[in-house]
């Protein structure tokens, strides 16, 4: 009798496959789902749908406008021309020389209407007046030009000095080397805490302390970047193999030779890789810093943005767009070439 | 170089050493044998202090090792490693010029920028051990196993050592380069005055180059004298009974 329920289970008709997804998989979709609903009704989903249904209806034309396409349109049209060219009035320019004017550039001279309280009569006129502008063609963008350039210097100071930080933080913050298990703790701990801190949000203090300028947004890059990069560097160096650097210190050798000797050669691939995404990423976090007043071409963006004038900012995020791309590229493959 | 009643057991594993003595005279060639675990690197390794033993002493050259005397101790030994235990991105020269790192100035490591003296000994030992002057600034993960081996001999001798630890320094090779490599191993060892302590698991190559042979198993000596008293009987003892279908033909093949 046995020995038939026995054959009957090995006959592979009466196996059973156990399903994909289970009573589990069931609940946790239900669960998730509730807690989505509730939390769309905090954030004001529906106040989305109806925008975005509003701006599909105007855009096939069962609508006059959307509120949506028309702050689209406003900006946009006050975005396009962008603005290429610099017209500084000359009145403006401290010692200013009509015999030697900048490389490329003329005078413009236009009638500007302007109103003034005559002083006799006590009333207001309107008067004519001629007033001489410097007009530069590419005077805006190579200005944005060199404000990108500068954010982009950033990044490189800030993924130096991250760096040099890193290095010696990753030998105290790596399991195998640490001088004392208190050390590591206190070395980990320190790294998480600045990996936790948003560089924007530091940029804000650094400001306040450093005043605003390259400086605070070298050190807020700076800080964000040691809290990656050292946490990485030091799990390198707990990966690296172990028989060189048992090697090494059969010699008699130290530490620091076996760190030098057996354990750099291995994660100097690693290590460069590391440090070009690090730079990729602070050239990308650089622009954005700047919005609190911490250097670059963010700063440049803030003010502009802050004026209201969109032509300016339109050529502003086009410098940051394609610098940002064709410098992602050259890091991706530098990196690419390296691992 | 003496070992008192060495003993090790690894937490909650077997017992790998129980009780061995040993005593390398200068200048010979004494070949540890014995099958995988039997506690051959563990034995090799103690020596050093890369593996702290339980209980028990070295003594190298009269000096006890302790944690005070062990990188002292280090520097008059030489150890040619299984896996060559060589740097793969650093050239062939640095690898063995790292031999002498404990005894150089912090900024010369760091720069890698070693003494002429320094660089003359590496190059005479690399000439010795059969590399060209085209290979030494190579980095050494484009040599064959061999070669490495011969980079790893020529930095275990670079300290003119009094005792050169080789732990299975032919496992990974060919019979032919294995053969070649030992017999290198041997000669290079013998014009420095170093004593060899060298393990391996193949009978026929301790049977060529060794003076004494010494058979391990499980962490115990069963077998102590030179190659021509280990008959058939002895190895049984070394690597167990299971090893007798194995005719000696085969072995040494």
């Amino acid at each position: 009798m046995s020995d038939a329920i026995a054959a009957k289970a090995a006959s592979p008709a009466h196996w059973l496959v156990k399903p994909a997804y289970g009573w589990k998989t069931v609940l946790l979709i239900i669960v998730t789902l509730a807690l989505l609903s509730v939390s769309a009704g905090r954030m004001e989903l529906h106040r989305l749908s109806n925008q975005l249904g509003e701006f599909v209806q105007a855009s096939v034309g069962l609508k006059e406008s959307s509120q949506v396409g028309r702050g689209i349109a406003s900006v946009t049209s006050q975005m396009y021309p962008i603005a290429i060219a610099e017209r500084t009035p000359v009145s403006l320019i401290n010692n200013f020389d009509p015999e030697h004017l900048p490389l490329f550039s003329h005078l413009e001279t236009d009638a500007v209407e302007e109103t003034a309280l005559n002083p006799e009569t006590l009333q207001m006129t309107n008067r004519t007046i001629e007033k001489t502008f410097l007009v530069e063609p590419a005077g805006y963008l190579t200005f944005t030009l060199g404000k990108m350039v500068e954010t982009v210097e950033m990044a490189i100071w800030a993924s130096l000095f991250a760096v040099v930080m890193s290095l010696p933080l990753s030998w105290v913050a790596a399991r195998n080397f640490t001088p004392h298990p208190v050390f590591y703790a206190a070395a980990r701990t320190f790294i998480s805490f600045l990996r936790a801190v948003p560089e924007l949000i530091s940029a804000l203090f650094l400001v306040l302390a450093f005043g605003f300028g390259a400086i605070a947004g070298i050190l807020a890059l700076a800080l964000h970047s040691v809290g990656f990069l050292a946490k990485f560097f030091a799990e390198e160096i707990e990966a690296a193999d172990k028989v060189p650097q048992d090697a090494v210190r059969a010699t008699g050798a130290g530490d620091l030779a076996v760190l030098r000797l057996a354990v750099l050669p291995q994660v100097l691939p690693s290590y460069t890789a590391l440090t070009f995404y690090i730079l990729d990423r602070n050239i990308r976090m650089g622009t954005v810093i700047g919005l609190v007043g911490a250097g670059g071409i963010g700063q440049e963006l803030k003010g502009r943005y802050d004026m209201f004038q969109y032509d300016h900012v339109a050529t502003i995020l086009l410098i940051i767009f394609v610098s940002v791309l064709l410098l992602d590229g050259l890091a991706a493959n530098i990196r690419r070439k390296l691992i | 170089m003496k070992i008192h009643a060495a003993r090790k057991t690894y937490l909650n594993g077997p017992v790998v050493l129980s009780s061995v003595s040993l005593r390398i005279d200068p200048g010979s060639f004494c070949v540890v044998l014995g099958a995988s675990g039997s506690g051959k690197t563990t034995l090799l390794r103690s020596v050093i202090g890369l593996t702290p033993l339980d209980a028990g002493e070295v003594t190298v050259s009269g000096t006890r090792l302790s944690p005070r005397t062990l990188r002292r101790i280090r520097r008059t030994i030489g150890m040619v490693h299984q896996d060559f235990g060589l740097s793969a991105r650093l050239t062939v020269a640095q690898n063995v010029m790292a031999g002498t790192a404990p005894g150089l100035p912090i900024w010369r490591l760091m720069l890698q920028a070693y003494p002429k003296s320094v660089q003359a000994k590496a190059c005479a030992l690399l000439a010795r051990v059969g590399l060209n002057e085209t290979q030494i600034n190579r980095p050494v993960s484009g040599l064959s196993g061999g070669q490495k081996q011969r980079v790893g001999i020529a930095r275990a001798l670079i300290n003119s050592p009094t005792l050169v630890l080789a732990d299975e320094p032919v496992a990974s090779l060919d019979p032919q380069t294995a053969h070649d490599v030992l017999a290198l191993l041997r000669e290079a060892a013998q014009e420095q005055g170093a004593a060899v302590l060298c393990s391996l698991h193949q009978i026929n190559l301790s049977r060529a180059f060794a003076d004494r042979i010494v058979g391990l198993r499980h962490g115990e000596i069963v077998f102590d004298g030179p190659p021509m008293q280990l008959t058939q009987d002895m190895l049984n003892r070394i690597f167990g009974a299971q090893r007798e279908h194995l005719s000696p033909a085969v072995a040494v093949a």
